[in-house]
């Protein structure tokens, strides 16, 4: 398990360290024109009274997060973002699975806790297409750039990226070297402190 | 400017110009030979031009011939390297890399509109002093190493098939190393050149042999300390293997912390070799005490706290059981002496590079599932990695992280190297190696023993 203080984000970017290694980082998949699934298990600790962001894959704009009275998943299409709000759907000290299908020019399906919350067509439409995407855990942004922060004190309990059904990258937190996770896969997508 | 400027203004003069034809030099003063720039073979300085001009050490008719082709349009064929990028790749060649260097660059118009037959105070200098040292190591050869002239002039050459390290063809050639007893005229016309180059140098690097066991070192280095009013913007590289005596070390430690606390040269970096780890390390590396060698790392980042120590590893076929415990190493120097303010951003840089030559040390000749400890040495540089390499962080750059997985890639890729052939000859050259220096390969690397015993004649 990764305890995720109030402040101190992890991200989700083994791009980001070595030009050519991993040789097929795992977050390059996370984009609008790639197949992929990602999974996440967490337990929110504590909830403010304006906004906690339990993740955001950016840096097209997608997460999830908490406000007082409702839950609200931000998805960043090419056209635009939509927010779909729902009444709360994380309980507060308990473990909440987040599952994220996408297939481009098919459909686009969010689960929280197995219940299908945002089904989209695709077949018109494309979610964000970027170079380099990457999920922040704990926060809405990167601390530097001091805005959109909504810092969350979270445990990560698991978080797995498939396509295909193959895994590519895996994560129980329990192998921790200089400020990184390792992957179980061996595929070298570790997940590391900001 | 980007490389393909760069280029542009290169090709404006001509397409086989270069800077570095000028600006840089490394000079073998123990053998009497020079280049400009590592890619075209070292050439024998004339002693005849040397007693007219000293800095024939540079500019040898030899060169400037070749500085005349290249500014009338025309490629010289010992620059064949660069052509071969330029005519088969999209790649910039070093010809272009070199010459966009700030120690090139800013010449262009003085190089451009001079004279082939001109004289050039190169900007970037290498020098040997001579081949002293007092380490033989496996990978090495009787032109860096006396200790290896010693024993090849008691036992010859070893008995692979091009018998490694016989200086037949080295004398043959005229270029058996000067002894350090001996009257050096390269050495006397280095030391008549000296006070009309320092002024213009930008990099200035000492290398051996062992520079620290050799006095014109600690003289030159001297020199910089005296009149560094002549050039305080040097900056300055010196090599060691950081195995010499404690007297030696200390005298230079002195000097260099003069140098540095007194801004005398812009930065100072020392390049030392390991690559492995105890025994392993100590049997390659042969004149190596493993544990004085990282004590001397500790004293000298203690002692000097702007300078960078930068480990050349010269990756071979003897290392991949260690390797990985000379980076957990590594790091954890990386991690005591970070201090946001050496010259270079870590206080320990571990720069990997494969051995190509001899062949029969490469990875190349390694069974596969060995090689596949390459590849974890690289992933634990991975996460050992820091994104950002700023004096405010500790861990391995990009760059180092990528030199270890191109190694990896090295070793698995294809060509036609033929494994056979060489790793009979790493038997043969083992055997020879224990016979001579009392080593025991077998105990040394327990995990080579079963390709051992599959080439072993005995």
């Amino acid at each position: 398990m990764l305890n995720i203080q109030k402040a101190n984000p992890w991200v989700f970017w083994p791009s980001s360290i070595c030009e050519t290694f991993p040789e097929n980082p795992a977050n390059l998949i996370l984009s609008g024109d790639k197949s992929f699934e990602f999974s996440i298990d967490f337990i929110v600790k504590k909830q403010d009274i304006t906004q906690n962001t339990i993740f955001t894959l950016i840096p097209k704009y997608t997460g999830l997060d908490l406000f007082p009275n409702q839950t609200v998943v931000t998805v960043t299409y090419e056209d635009k973002a939509e927010y779909y709000r729902f009444d709360p759907l994380i309980k507060i000290g308990e473990i909440t699975n987040f599952r994220f299908d996408h297939k481009p020019k098919s459909y686009l399906k969010i689960f929280i806790n197995n219940n299908e919350v945002v089904n989209e067509d695709l077949s018109n439409r494309t979610f964000g297409v970027c170079d380099s995407p990457h999920i922040v855990f704990g926060a809405g942004n990167f601390p530097k750039n001091n805005f959109n922060l909504n810092y969350t004190e979270l445990d990560l309990l698991r978080f797995s990226v498939f396509q295909d059904g193959n895994i590519l990258a895996d994560h129980y937190f329990e192998e921790r070297i200089f400020d990184k996770y390792v992957d179980i896969t061996g595929n070298l997508n570790f997940i590391h402190k900001l | 400017m980007t490389p393909a400027e760069v280029k542009k203004k290169l090709d404006g003069v001509g397409c086989g110009f270069c800077l570095a034809k000028w600006t840089q030099v490394t000079m073998h003063l123990g053998t009497g030979m020079t280049h400009s720039c590592h890619h075209p073979s070292p050439h024998k300085i004339p002693l005849a031009e040397l007693k007219r001009n000293p800095s024939a050490l540079h500019n040898t008719q030899h060169k400037k011939s070749r500085r005349k082709e290249m500014l009338e349009g025309k490629r010289p064929s010992e620059c064949n390297y660069c052509w071969n990028v330029e005519d088969n790749s999209s790649s910039f060649s070093d010809r272009v890399f070199k010459s966009a260097e700030p120690w090139s660059l800013k010449d262009f118009d003085k190089i451009k509109d001079s004279y082939w037959r001109d004289d050039f105070n190169p900007r970037y200098v290498e020098v040997s002093f001579g081949n002293t040292c007092n380490f033989a190591c496996a990978y090495c050869g009787p032109q860096y190493s006396s200790k290896w002239v010693e024993e090849i002039e008691k036992h010859g050459g070893y008995p692979t098939e091009h018998n490694f390290n016989s200086i037949d063809d080295i004398k043959a050639r005229n270029q058996m190393p000067y002894k350090k007893t001996e009257y050096n005229p390269y050495i006397e016309a280095f030391w008549e050149w000296w006070p009309n180059l320092f002024p213009d140098l930008h990099t200035f690097r000492i290398t051996g042999g062992e520079p620290l066991l050799l006095k014109d070192t600690f003289k030159v280095l001297e020199y910089i300390q005296k009149h560094y009013d002549q050039n305080s913007n040097i900056s300055l590289a010196v090599n060691t293997n950081l195995g010499i005596p404690d007297k030696l070390l200390n005298k230079f430690i002195t000097i260099a912390k003069d140098l540095c606390d007194n801004n005398k040269v812009r930065e100072l970096i020392i390049f030392t070799s390991v690559e492995a780890t105890g025994a392993q390390a100590e049997y390659s590396r042969f004149g190596l005490n493993y544990e004085k060698f990282w004590s001397n790392i500790d004293k000298v980042l203690k002692e000097l706290p702007k300078v960078t120590i930068n480990i050349m590893a010269t990756y071979n076929a003897l290392s991949v059981f260690s390797y990985s415990d000379l980076i957990d190493r590594v790091f954890e120097y990386k991690k005591k002496y970070a201090n946001g303010e050496r010259y270079w951003v870590s206080a320990l840089q571990l720069d990997t590079s494969y051995l190509r030559w001899p062949t029969h040390l490469s990875v190349k000749i390694l069974e596969e599932d060995h090689k596949e400890l390459i590849l974890k040495s690289a992933e634990k540089a991975l996460y050992y990695g820091i994104k950002n390499f700023t004096k405010d962080n500790y861990g391995f750059s990009n760059v180092e992280i990528q030199k270890m997985k191109r190694l990896y890639d090295y070793a698995v890729g294809g060509s036609n190297f033929d494994k056979e052939k060489y790793r009979k000859d790493f038997v043969k050259f083992v055997d020879e190696y224990d016979k001579r220096r009392n080593t025991n390969f077998l105990e040394t690397f327990p995990e080579l023993n079963k390709l051992y015993a599959e080439y072993s004649e005995s």
